[in-house]
């Protein structure tokens, strides 16, 4: 039953904070698999994710609920995701996520094939200009809305919606390759 | 030129490549091991949220305990050892006192409780007042303190994550067990910040042990009491037939 996105949509009211630690019941998990997108390896996300909510927790006295309050993590998120994909142990470093291997739990996952297609799929996202790619993951996969994507990411509402056509495409080319043998094993 | 609706999501696109959508959906299914959000659950909390203050240490010598009153108001030493004797008579009946109107949630403080209190009140669930006349619980440490006090090794609670990653390692195994550790979870943690991940391991046992109502029935007040979670999706997989 995939979580209904509307539930944690924000609400035209003032948010109200919960305490801290319900903040992190609620979002480790969201924020966890976004840093996965946003390319943080498997073997560093836990840690990263954590410095996500030691940062938000110094930083709470300044939200003014300008933004939703996931939107302003999110934001964190996308920053230390930043930072993560500039150190240069991580650029130096050849990418040895397997997901075949990897501590997620791929709900339904029947056989290899989607398997192989998480794998492609990461590798894609990866190839990605940044600001691109944290669009796409915010809007297709968080399912954020596009105000609070903009929000996350401080751009322009229209500068959202740019680079989320630009990164379909540029994902649309990557992968074009594989649809086909995806099509044609499914055929076969 | 405004927008003034946004795009339909590739997860329900159906003319975006399949190739595409299908990714996007498995990545919105893609959470992590419950294990691994217990963890980082736990770290965070211990970074970021205070510990309550410490209470008296019963070790500590009525003499040294005193020692802040003696540097703040100028006492002879000679004076505080006087006072420390007298009033040595009379602490572990304060504390003990002290210790029934506090707040029980502190770990450390419900070990020393549970050294110096009667056996009904180690009983009680963290963050509830003692229910016991308040004449008795004045006159408890005579009766109740003085010999448990002497004993140094008393059993250390185990913390949330310790309990659940317990629990979560016998749900193959020993689902009976995971659920009584994660039933000890509840009655120790009432309020715990791992309180969602309990629940889900207590489902999955209820469910591997065959009891399928009863799982479905707390798999439904779960979706009550937390819509948003991320465990929806395991819950899910856990409960199906």
């Amino acid at each position: 039953m995939p979580v209904d996105p509307q539930l944690l949509a924000p609400s035209t009211l003032p948010e109200v904070i919960p305490p801290f630690r319900v903040v992190v019941e609620r979002y480790a998990a969201f924020l966890w698999r976004a840093l996965r997108h946003l390319g943080v390896r498997e073997a560093d996300v836990e840690d990263v994710c954590q410095e996500v909510f030691i940062v938000a927790h110094r930083r709470l006295p300044e939200f003014r609920g300008e933004a939703s309050l996931r939107s302003w993590l999110y934001g964190i998120a996308l920053r230390l995701a930043s930072e993560y994909q500039r150190r240069a142990y991580v650029r130096r470093e050849i990418p040895s996520d397997d997901p075949a291997t990897s501590r997620e739990e791929v709900l339904e996952l029947d056989g290899l094939e989607r398997s192989e297609l998480r794998g492609l799929f990461l590798q894609a996202l990866s190839q990605l200009d940044e600001d691109k790619r944290a669009v796409f993951v915010l809007y297709e996969i968080e399912e954020l809305d596009m105000k609070e994507v903009s929000d996350a990411i401080g751009c322009p509402l229209q500068t959202a919606y740019s680079r989320l056509h630009a990164a379909r495409q540029r994902l649309a080319v990557l992968l074009e390759d594989v649809e086909p043998a995806a099509r044609a094993r499914r055929g076969a | 030129m405004t927008r003034t609706s946004s795009p339909i999501r590739l997860a329900h696109d159906r003319n975006a490549p399949s190739v595409l959508r299908d990714m996007v959906r498995q990545a919105q299914q893609s959470v992590p091991a419950p294990a691994s959000i217990l963890a980082l659950t736990s770290r965070v909390v211990a970074a970021t949220v205070q510990p309550a203050p410490p209470c008296p240490s019963v070790e500590d010598s009525p003499a040294s305990a005193l020692q802040p009153l003696n540097q703040a108001v100028g006492l002879s030493p000679k004076l505080t050892a006087t006072l420390a004797v007298v009033l040595g008579l009379g602490v572990t009946g304060a504390i003990a006192f002290w210790s029934s109107t506090r707040d029980y949630d502190s770990p450390r403080h419900l070990t020393k409780t549970a050294t110096m209190a009667r056996p009904a009140l180690v009983e009680q669930q963290p963050g509830q007042q003692p229910r016991i006349p308040e004449a008795k619980a004045r006159s408890a440490p005579a009766e109740s303190t003085v010999k448990p006090l002497q004993t140094k090794a008393a059993p250390r609670r185990r913390s949330e994550s310790e309990l659940l990653e317990s629990a979560r390692r016998l749900l193959k195994s020993e689902p009976q067990r995971a659920l009584l550790l994660t039933e000890e979870h509840a009655r120790l943690y009432p309020k715990g910040a791992l309180s969602q991940e309990r629940e889900v391991i207590a489902i999955e046992a209820l469910s591997r042990l065959g009891k399928r109502e009863d799982a479905k029935a707390r798999g439904a007040d779960f979706g009550d009491a937390y819509p948003d979670s991320a465990h929806q999706p395991r819950l899910y997989q856990s409960l199906k037939p």
